[in-house]
């Protein structure tokens, strides 16, 4: 009896003996493991916020300049913090009525953000939802991805005499009209995508109850699709607010200079101004900023559907 | 054993099927205006088209007619073009613009692709700010891109120099000579055009399905050999347009040149744009400039008939 | 109440035909279930019906309107899609209501009549929810009562239940022909399964590469099956076929193959030897009707190589040189994997080779 006992204690501490050890050896495995993952988390990190470094330190740099002191200015190696913020220079812009540009800015590429979505929307609904020749839609689906391509430039000088022929030079409803067409077919090319993203059987289920076309458009899609009909507008805005090329050739007088064409024109003539010319690059990166945030998402699904689908 | 099923003759089936013919084909037009809806439709689609056309149509033809006249518009031939093959300034612009592709285009598609890898590891924690950081440079303006960094290039106030320095190095003069203001202007596209580059192709990398990866680990490949076998053919048609979007963004910037270099020092970064800018706008000759558009419009529509058909045989893929 | 009428329906998209000559007329207060294979033409059919999709020849006619001109609103149809494609920003009691806002119905009469449908489909405690936050089967109800609220003439149900677990499916193809029977409206069903068509149906049409392959009742179309495409796709332990040929021996007409010698009565042998000179003919049998006895005699036999319990019944898997027959046994069948058994044959089909045609 006794011995048996012993013996069952025995083999009892073995047994416990062993599962400790493997329990240890499973902890230090684990362990490592976890160090290991750590480490790459850390690696992982730490590039991206070298990247993050990279793609933010111009803006920085541009904000921290104007507000440099002169003192600051002047100072050699450049300060990295400002030691004496002065706003010196963002009144000297506003003298320089940098505001009549930002409304500008602001009227251009409002207008033309609307007009275009109105253009927009209606072909990019055709050419999805209505039963047009396959052929017919692939044609002109295929027409605006190539338009989409079109260097700017390269319309900017028949555009140009045509505008100069009617007289319609340096006025903003010109800007507004060119910014409409120049975008349209990347509209329709993203919207395109969106709106297949939406199933077309609900728009349908909406017919089967009676509603009207434009019923279901107005009730059902609209509705649906406005989260990216935003995000596509935003977009649009701020591919007018940063527009250059034509603006270059169509904008004469303040009566219509936008906030590019102002950026440039302040580009110092003598060293001092630096900080004017900073406080300008500020201002136009403001709504960038914002834009980015609202954009993230969709850009990376829109890209998915509108490119690929 | 085979199942009888397989091998019975079934095939008979539709052989009596009453054959209708398929409707005759009728030109589109006639198709697109025999119903009401299809009638509404190109109603729809006409006012883009018009836009098309206005950006598009008017601005090629007028193009090409104003590469066969002089200023005075007297009809002159191809000469607008013969002269150009022996405009040193126009082929130093065109190899400018060339150079800078070569530099730009494969360094942001590997900054790109990198980033678009880390973002989409399990690693990255709270993607959408990382994301939303990293595309800003994509809507910054050409010309506040360019305000930026000529800031930052300079020769006091900038922060490029700020290492050299600390180094004991002789700070850089960057934008004033022709080499260092090429390197300086590729560092600028580089900054604002990687972001198209990570933005494609993390989408391009969202499409490919996460179980394709288990399934590779399942068969005991590594994730080295994983990320060749899997990933490389998932992205590679986004890689392709990736490629395109990006030679054809380089070789139209201007903004940054009329920023940082305004062409300068001499005429060494006159690039393409630059070169047509100037000119018809600076030296009035429209009609000559519309020759170094056409070569332009060549370029771009080269590689635009690539992205066509990528984009071809992805929809045939489906 | 009406009854819809298809005459030469053929649809080509570009110039892939869908849908190929089709006649269907459906008895006013019908449930008449559209059954075939994906890509068969069915849903194109029931599309066209709807007003979704336009025909490319033919005519359809709701009671006595020709609809191919008008619009879907104007045809006073409802439809159920396999998605549900509800509303996903509307409420589920917006959903059903949607249909009665359009007519303009007064206010007090919407809510009387959605409530009523919901209390009818046991969906009274989702009103207030947005389909989203719905269970698969309580979208699915919510989706038949915005069909059902308008009391259209026709009902148009596209596969509603394939999307459902399979428990809830049983439940719910009764629950589809008791609300079909108790409103008698007109109804046409379109699934790719045999059995919920079996199941539901007044009329069975079976379609296949956009053709009508036969329409019947389910017992016609389970007992006389037009041809082997038919004969294979209804059924859910599929039929057997054994190729082979007819010829004479011993004065009696036979069909003959590899494994097998079938005599064929004498009706069907007159009726063979017109419809199929060559002679050239399946001979098909449902699992059901192979007789069989354990014993080692007699002309057709065969061995068990597997058994397959279902609980209330067994199949058993047969072979034969390469042939593999199923037929049926009680659940508590004797029969072993390895047995051999003696076959006969009694109620079977042929069916001609050439066109697939059953010989009747």
């Amino acid at each position: 009896m006794r011995a048996t006992g012993g013996r069952d204690v025995m083999t009892n501490e073995q047994a416990i003996d062993s599962s400790t050890s493997e329990q240890i050896n499973q902890e230090v495995v684990l362990a490592a493991q976890k160090r290991r993952l750590n480490l790459k988390k850390a690696l992982v990190v730490v590039v991206l916020y070298m990247a993050a470094f990279w793609t933010l330190v111009p803006m920085y740099w541009v904000a921290l300049t104007s507000v440099k002191s002169l003192r600051d200015l002047a100072h050699i190696p450049p300060r990295l913090f400002p030691t004496d913020p002065r706003i010196d220079a963002w009144v000297t812009i506003f003298e320089r009525r940098i505001l009549e540009n930002i409304v500008n800015s602001l009227v251009v590429a409002g207008f033309a953000t609307i007009f275009c979505l109105l253009v927009a929307v209606p072909a990019a609904y055709a050419a999805t939802r209505m039963r047009l020749p396959l052929r017919f839609v692939g044609i002109v689906v295929a027409l605006m991805g190539l338009v989409a391509l079109l260097p700017p430039i390269a319309s900017a000088i028949p555009l140009y005499l045509l505008g100069s022929d009617l007289g319609i030079i340096d006025e903003k409803y010109t800007l507004i009209i060119l910014y409409t067409v120049l975008n349209t077919a990347f509209a329709v090319w993203v919207l395109r995508g969106t709106f297949m993203d939406v199933p077309v059987d609900v728009e349908e289920a909406a017919l089967m109850d009676g509603d009207t076309r434009f019923g279901a458009v107005r009730r059902i899609l609209l509705p649906l699709i406005f989260p990216s009909l935003f995000s596509i507008a935003i977009l649009l805005f701020i591919f007018n607010w940063n527009e250059y090329i034509i603006a270059l050739y169509f904008v004469n007088s303040m009566s219509t200079m936008t906030l590019p064409i102002a950026i440039q024109a302040q580009i110092p003539q003598h060293e001092l101004d630096w900080g004017v010319v900073s406080a300008a690059g500020t201002i136009a990166v403001v709504p960038v900023l914002v834009a980015a945030f609202t954009l993230q998402r969709f850009l990376v699904r829109g890209l998915t559907f509108g490119v690929a689908g | 054993m085979s199942v009888p099923q397989d091998i019975s003759p079934m095939s008979g089936a539709d052989a009596h099927r009453a054959h209708v013919q398929p409707p005759a084909r009728e030109g589109i037009w006639a198709e697109i205006f025999r119903y009401r809806d299809n009638r509404v439709a190109l109603a729809l689609i006409v006012p883009s088209l018009l836009a098309l056309i206005l950006v598009q149509l008017y601005p090629i033809l007028y193009t090409g007619w104003l590469i066969l006249t002089n200023e005075k518009g007297v009809f002159i031939g191809l000469a607008n073009l013969t002269r150009l093959t022996s405009d040193t300034i126009f082929r130093g612009a065109l190899i400018f613009s060339l150079k800078m592709a070569i530099v730009v285009v494969p360094v942001s598609l590997l900054l790109g692709l990198g980033l678009a890898l880390l973002i989409r590891s399990e690693y990255a924690g709270r993607k959408a700010i990382w994301i939303s950081i990293l595309i800003i440079p994509l809507m910054v303006s050409e010309i506040v891109a360019g305000t930026m960094w000529k800031i930052m290039y300079h020769p006091t106030l900038g922060l490029v120099n700020v290492p050299l320095t600390l180094l004991g190095l002789e700070p850089i003069i960057w934008l004033m000579k022709a080499n260092t203001a090429f390197i300086a202007l590729c560092i600028v596209e580089v900054w604002r055009i990687s972001p198209l580059a990570f933005l494609l192709l993390y989408a391009g990398l969202n499409q490919v399905p996460r179980d394709i990866y288990e399934a590779a680990a399942v068969d005991g490949a590594t994730r080295w050999r994983a990320f060749w076998d899997m990933t490389i053919p998932y992205i590679r048609p986004m890689f392709s347009i990736a490629t395109i979007l990006l030679f054809v963004w380089s070789t139209r910037t201007i903004g940054t040149i009329a920023a940082t270099t305004a062409g300068g020092p001499g005429r060494a970064t006159w690039n393409l744009s630059w070169y047509i800018y100037g000119m018809s706008f600076q030296r009035l000759k429209p009609h000559y400039a519309s020759a170094a558009v056409i070569v332009m419009l060549l370029m771009t529509y080269i590689a635009g008939a690539i992205f066509v058909k990528y984009l071809w045989v992805e929809r045939k893929q489906r | 109440m009406a009854e819809v009428k298809i005459v030469g329906l053929t649809k080509y998209f570009g110039d892939t035909c869908a849908v190929n000559h089709l006649d269907l007329v459906v008895k006013d207060g019908d449930l008449v279930v559209l059954l075939g294979p994906s890509g068969c033409g069915k849903t194109t059919t029931m599309r066209c019906v709807a007003g979704l999709e336009r025909p490319t020849y033919g005519d359809i006619y709701i009671g006595e309107r020709r609809v191919n001109d008008l619009e879907p609103r104007e045809r006073d149809v409802a439809l159920v899609f396999q998605s549900y494609a509800l509303y996903p920003h509307f409420t589920a009691f917006d959903n059903i209501a949607y249909p009665l806002r359009l007519r303009k119905t007064p206010k007090e009469e919407i809510n009387r009549r959605v409530t009523d449908v919901a209390e009818l489909l046991g969906i009274t405690h989702t009103l207030e929810r947005q389909p989203g936050l719905c269970s698969g089967g309580e979208q699915q109800r919510i989706a038949l009562g915005r069909a059902i609220v308008r009391e259209p003439v026709v009902f148009l149900m596209d596969e509603p239940l394939s999307n459902i677990d399979a428990l809830l499916r049983v439940y719910m193809r009764a629950e589809i022909k008791r609300l079909q029977h108790e409103l008698g409206t007109t109804m046409i069903y379109v699934t790719h399964d045999q059995v919920e068509a079996m199941t539901m149906a007044d009329m069975i049409a079976v379609m296949n590469q956009g053709t009508l392959q036969q329409l019947g009742t389910p017992g016609d179309i389970y007992d006389v099956p037009a041809n082997n495409f038919v004969a294979r796709f209804v059924g859910s332990t599929p039929m057997n076929f054994i190729p082979g040929r007819l010829r004479q021996k011993d004065s009696q007409t036979v069909h003959e193959s590899d494994q097998f010698v079938i005599p064929v009565g004498e009706e069907m042998a007159v009726r063979a030897s017109e419809m199929c000179p060559d002679g050239k003919c399946t001979l098909g049998i449902r699992p059901e009707d192979i007789r069989f006895t354990m014993s080692d005699e007699g002309r057709n036999q065969a061995q068990v190589f597997l058994l397959e319990p279902l609980g209330s019944e067994t199949i058993l898997d047969i072979e034969k040189e390469g042939l593999l027959l199923k037929a049926k046994d009680v659940a508590t069948t004797q029969i072993r994997p390895g047995n051999t058994l003696s076959l006969s044959f009694d109620r079977f089909h042929l069916f001609d080779d050439a066109t697939g045609q059953a010989i009747r």
